[in-house]
């Protein structure tokens, strides 16, 4: 009953807000806005030992289900603009993930646990606020950091919802083939960032939301320049280049990172991360290239461990409108995550490569829908000791065909 | 590893090289005449190279008041259906359009067109939610004619996307807009148009993106602009008969005035004081 009375009030609250807001943002330069996507594929995946259709939410963190809450008010007299952002994820759950099913689940999924990928929970993304004015914006709280996606978003084809170069689906998934005795070895395990322990996403390292400040320096033509800090010592800066010309649509983008929090994977006391990715595109044809790199670097780290590593990603295409639904596109993507085997090194591992390649369509609708189909494939390559080689050298590839889409709103 | 590390290093900085190469090797393609963001803009571009056997070269420079393409603009629309129209531009793009359009046109030469992408914002659930649409296009005057061609009419912005780029919202994506084309392309703009004032009509009959009006509006237009204005323009019917409503009411040009005011202000196209100073007038009007 109390229940029941909670929410008839919170509703009434919703409600009033809403209606209130209505006729106050008519007056007021105050604006809200509810907006996100939700992304939901179907996979097949075939492991060398088994295979399986699955029903998979989410598509990692940088682009998984979201609501976003955002509100902005300009104080003309103050000649200021402030403002805030609540991202709430809807995630379908991966409840037996030992950290208690509060995960994104494409970062956590594995062959062992789809079938109890139901229910599901709320989770909190960001929530920061924000001030700004011709000097720049600040921005304090839990906010995706100026390094975040910087090698991910250089993409001037707008195809990452199915592609991108972190190693986002799979990562979960156990390697098969490996030698018997040694299970639940993931591939995410060979895709190990040093900036973000227990991330094996490859690339993108500095990718998650954290908590800190960032501060976003005024625009320089086509240069936009962002400096961060978060808890507890970790500093970044990025820059950006968009521009086009004669036809040519082209991004630049660099980050670089240095995180003094300790705890890297390796065992290191600090790590420095350098991205760098561009992107061009041929706005007539719609033919378009992107290429990516990550170098990252860890003080101190035990010896023997990955802890300089490196990552390339390539992808190229065409994105053109050929039926009256809206854009195609058509891409492959090839993929190498090197040396970022972490504490394999345990087992005798001394470098390593992932390699993932795959080719993908996307039709979209307008602007509010997307269909993607998407083939890839997963390999591991080792270099160690005998003992490591015989463990790893009869890895099976993962082979994965994903099919997803996403609304916008 | 590292050998293959090698070439992809390599392989990678070869593609540096010629993305940082492409901008500095080619110059800037539009010459902007007003531009709010990157999505707000009013520019002039070198036209293209279609040759049409019936357009002859555009006849720029070429000066337009400011009140004739106010009359134009503000009189064409987009039917939704039988009984409900749209107007193609806002009253606040058609204010932006009638101050930058004849500078533009006066600056243009033979070889280029004026090119436009708009803006207009719709709140939804009561105000909780805000959508952004953009009309781009681009005009030019040939043949004796104000030549409109219309590339986008409510094109989405995508919010998500722009969420997923540019976090802390500093205005850094920009989209891919069509301006639309001389020649006939295959998914170019096609809803119905309907015009609310006299010779303003389609280039061609088969084609809805191509819209064409005398240039020689003045005196017209001087008659006929009032009846446009914002307050009678929404959901004007298809094929209104404009003698109907030839004279208007002064009630009618003040309230147009008044919300011409806020657009340019809204715009920031004219400062707070000249604002309040042209609002006292118009006041001392009634």
């Amino acid at each position: 009953m109390k229940k029941n009375a909670l929410k008839k009030t919170c509703l009434s609250i919703a409600i009033l807000s809403a209606v209130s807001s209505h006729s106050f943002a008519q007056d007021e330069p105050y604006s809200w806005n509810i907006s996100g996507w939700i992304n939901e594929g179907l996979t097949y995946y075939d492991d060398g030992v088994g295979s399986d259709v699955a029903q998979l939410s989410d598509n990692g963190t940088t682009l998984g289900s979201r609501i976003t809450l955002s509100g902005n008010y300009k104080l003309e007299e103050q000649g200021m603009d402030v403002g805030f952002e609540v991202i709430i994820e809807p995630l379908s759950g991966a409840p037996n993930y030992a950290g208690g099913g509060h995960q994104t689940p494409l970062l956590f999924a594995n062959q062992d646990n789809l079938d109890t990928f139901n229910g599901g929970d709320i989770g909190l993304l960001g929530s920061s606020l924000y001030f700004g004015g011709d000097w720049g914006k600040v921005t304090i709280g839990l906010q995706s950091l100026p390094t975040d996606n910087i090698a991910v978003l250089a993409d001037p084809s707008g195809t990452i919802w199915s592609g991108i170069s972190p190693l986002f689906r799979a990562n979960g998934f156990f390697i098969r083939g490996v030698e018997e005795g040694l299970t639940n070895v993931a591939w995410g395990q060979f895709a190990q960032c040093l900036a973000t322990p227990g991330l094996g996403i490859g690339l993108d390292c500095n990718g998650i939301y954290r908590n800190g400040v960032r501060y976003d320096l005024p625009q320089m033509g086509n240069v936009s320049i962002a400096v961060g800090y978060a808890n507890d010592e970790i500093y970044d800066i990025a820059v950006k280049y968009a521009a086009e010309h004669e036809g040519f649509k082209t991004n630049l983008h660099a980050g670089y990172s240095v995180n003094k929090d300790g705890g890297s994977n390796v065992g290191g006391n600090s790590s420095t991360t350098l991205q760098l990715q561009a992107g061009v595109m041929h706005l007539e044809s719609g033919v378009f290239g992107v290429a990516t790199y990550q170098m990252e670097e860890a003080d101190d780290a035990i010896v023997g461990s990955g802890d300089d590593t490196d990552a390339y990603y390539f992808k190229a295409g065409i994105r053109k409108q050929f039926n009256r639904f809206g854009d195609s596109a058509l891409y492959a993507e090839y993929a190498s995550y090197n040396d970022q085997y972490g504490m394999a090194h345990l087992d005798g591992v001394t470098g390593s490569e992932l390699s993932q390649w795959g080719v993908a369509a996307e039709q979209y609708f307008g602007s509010r829908f997307l269909l993607y189909v998407k083939y890839e494939n997963l390999s591991l390559d080792i270099e160690g000791s005998q003992a490591a080689q015989g463990i790893y050298n009869s890895a099976e590839d993962l082979t994965l065909i994903q099919l997803g889409g996403t609304v916008f709103f | 590893m590292k050998s293959t590390s090698l070439f992809f290093l390599n392989l990678t900085r070869l593609f540096f090289l010629i993305i940082v190469l492409i901008p500095s090797a080619r110059s800037a393609d539009a010459q902007t005449i007003f531009q709010e963001d990157k999505n707000n803009f009013i520019a002039l571009i070198e036209k293209p190279n279609e040759t049409a056997s019936s357009m002859r070269a555009n006849q720029h420079p070429f000066t337009l008041q400011e009140q004739d393409v106010s009359a134009i603009l503000s009189a064409i629309q987009v039917v939704k259906n039988k009984n409900t129209s749209t107007p193609l531009f806002t009253s606040e793009q058609v204010s932006l359009l009638a101050v930058y359009l004849p500078k533009a046109l006066r600056k243009a030469t033979a070889q280029q067109d004026v090119i436009f992408a708009l803006s207009k914002e719709k709140r939804y659930l009561a105000g909780l939610k805000t959508q952004t649409y953009y009309v781009a296009g681009s005009i030019f005057v040939a043949d004796d004619q104000l030549n409109i061609l219309i590339g986008e009419f409510d094109k989405v912005a995508n919010k998500a996307y722009e969420m997923a780029y540019d976090p802390t919202s500093q205005g850094l994506i920009k989209y891919d807009f069509n301006f639309g084309n001389r020649k006939q392309a295959k998914f170019s703009f096609d809803s119905p148009l309907s015009f609310s004032a006299p010779d303003i009509e389609l280039k061609m009959k088969n084609r809805f993106d191509w819209v064409v009006a005398p240039t020689k509006l003045t005196l017209e237009a001087s008659v006929e602009k009032e009846t446009l204005s914002p307050s009678n323009r929404e959901n004007t019917p298809s094929q209104k008969n404009i003698s109907d409503t030839a004279t208007l009411p002064a009630e009618n040009d003040i309230v147009a005035r008044f919300k011409r005011l806020d657009a340019l202000k809204k715009a920031n196209l004219i400062s707070e004081t000249e604002y309040a100073q042209k609002r006292r007038q118009l006041l001392d009007e009634l």
